[in-house]
C-alpha cells in the first residue's frame, strides 16, 4: 500500500490509493482527490443543470458522500475516476429531479430502455480523461488549425462564439443538416488527433 | 432515446445539454439516469469539450476550500 506521510506529495499518488487514505481520515489525501477531480466534476453537474450554484452544491454533496463514504468505490470494478463520474452525473439528475426542473422519464422511453442490449465498446480510463488529468496537451488549438477549414469554422462558433447549430447555418449559409454533419465529423477528427497525440507522447494509462 | 440516438448527438452537440434541441434535452436525461454507458459517452464527451475550449465553464477559484470546509463541518 501506498502510504501517504508528510514526507511524501499525495499529488503522486493514484485515485485509488487516495481514496483508501481518504478513508482512514486523512484530510491531504481527500483534498488532492477533489483537487484532481473538481473541475471535471462540477463541468458535468454544469452540463446537466446549466446552473453555477447548482453545480456548486452537486460538487459538494459528491464529495461529501464519497468523504463519509455513503458512496462507496470498491476495488476490481470501475476505475476510481469513471465510478466518481457516473457518481456526479446521478447527484445531478437527482437535484434536477428533486427541484422539479425535469419530468421523469415516460414509459415508452424505459420500454425504450429496457430493450437496449449494446454495451459500448470503451476500454477505461478514456484516453481523453487521461489527457485532461495529465495536462499532457498543450494547446488542443493547434490541432483545431488542423482541421479541414469548414469543420474548423464549425466549431469555432460553436464552441467559442456559443452559437446554435441553426444560428452557425445562417452564418455560413449552410443548413442545419450539413452544419451538424460538419460539427461531428471536425469532433471526430479532433477526437483521433488528440488519441494519436497521446500515443505519440506515450502516457502510460495504469499510471493514472 | 436510444444509446446510439444519445451517441449521435454527443458527436454533435457534445455534452452541455442546454446545446442541445429541447425535445432531445429530456430524453437524454432520461436515458442518462438509468444507463452507464450514456454516463460514460457524457463523461466522455465532456472532457473533449473541455480541451477544445479550456476557457468555457469552469467553477469558481474558491469552490475546492469551501468544499473542504463543508465537508469538514458535517462530519
Amino acid at each position: 500500500m501506498h502510504r501517504i506521510d508528510n514526507n511524501e506529495n499525495p499529488e503522486n499518488a493514484p485515485d485509488e490509493e487516495l481514496y483508501q487514505q481518504a478513508g482512514r481520515g486523512d484530510e491531504a489525501a481527500f483534498r488532492c482527490l477533489m483537487s484532481r477531480h473538481l473541475d471535471k466534476v462540477w463541468r458535468l453537474a454544469f452540463n446537466i443543470l446549466a446552473d453555477d450554484k447548482d453545480a456548486e452544491d452537486v460538487v459538494q454533496e459528491v464529495f461529501l458522500s464519497v468523504w463519509k463514504n455513503s458512496a462507496s468505490w470498491k476495488s476490481g470494478t470501475a476505475q476510481f475516476s469513471t465510478w466518481l463520474y457516473r457518481v456526479s452525473i446521478n447527484k445531478a439528475i437527482d437535484f434536477k429531479r428533486k427541484q422539479g426542473k425535469t419530468p421523469l422519464p415516460m414509459a415508452a422511453e424505459k420500454i425504450n430502455l429496457l430493450q437496449e442490449e449494446s454495451p459500448l465498446d470503451i476500454d477505461f480510463p478514456l484516453p481523453i480523461d487521461i489527457l485532461l488529468k495529465k495536462e499532457a496537451l498543450q494547446d488542443v488549438s493547434k490541432i483545431i488549425l488542423s482541421l479541414p477549414q469548414g469543420q474548423k469554422k464549425v466549431i469555432h462558433l460553436f464552441y467559442f462564439e456559443d452559437m446554435t447549430v441553426a444560428e452557425i447555418a445562417r452564418k455560413i449559409n449552410n443548413t442545419e443538416v450539413g452544419v451538424r454533419s460538419l460539427l461531428k465529423r471536425g469532433k471526430k477528427s479532433l477526437r483521433e488527433a488528440i488519441i494519436c497525440q497521446k500515443k505519440i507522447c506515450n502516457y502510460e494509462i495504469g499510471r493514472i | 432515446m436510444k444509446l446510439e440516438e444519445f451517441k449521435n448527438n454527443l458527436a454533435v452537440y457534445g455534452g452541455n445539454l442546454t446545446k442541445w434541441p429541447a425535445a432531445r434535452r429530456k430524453s437524454a436525461e432520461g436515458l442518462l439516469a438509468r444507463s452507464v454507458e450514456a454516463q460514460d459517452l457524457f463523461s466522455e464527451a465532456t472532457s473533449l469539450d473541455m480541451l477544445i475550449d479550456p476557457d468555457g465553464a469552469r467553477p469558481p477559484d474558491d469552490l475546492l476550500d469551501k468544499t473542504t470546509r463543508k465537508t469538514k463541518d458535517r462530519t
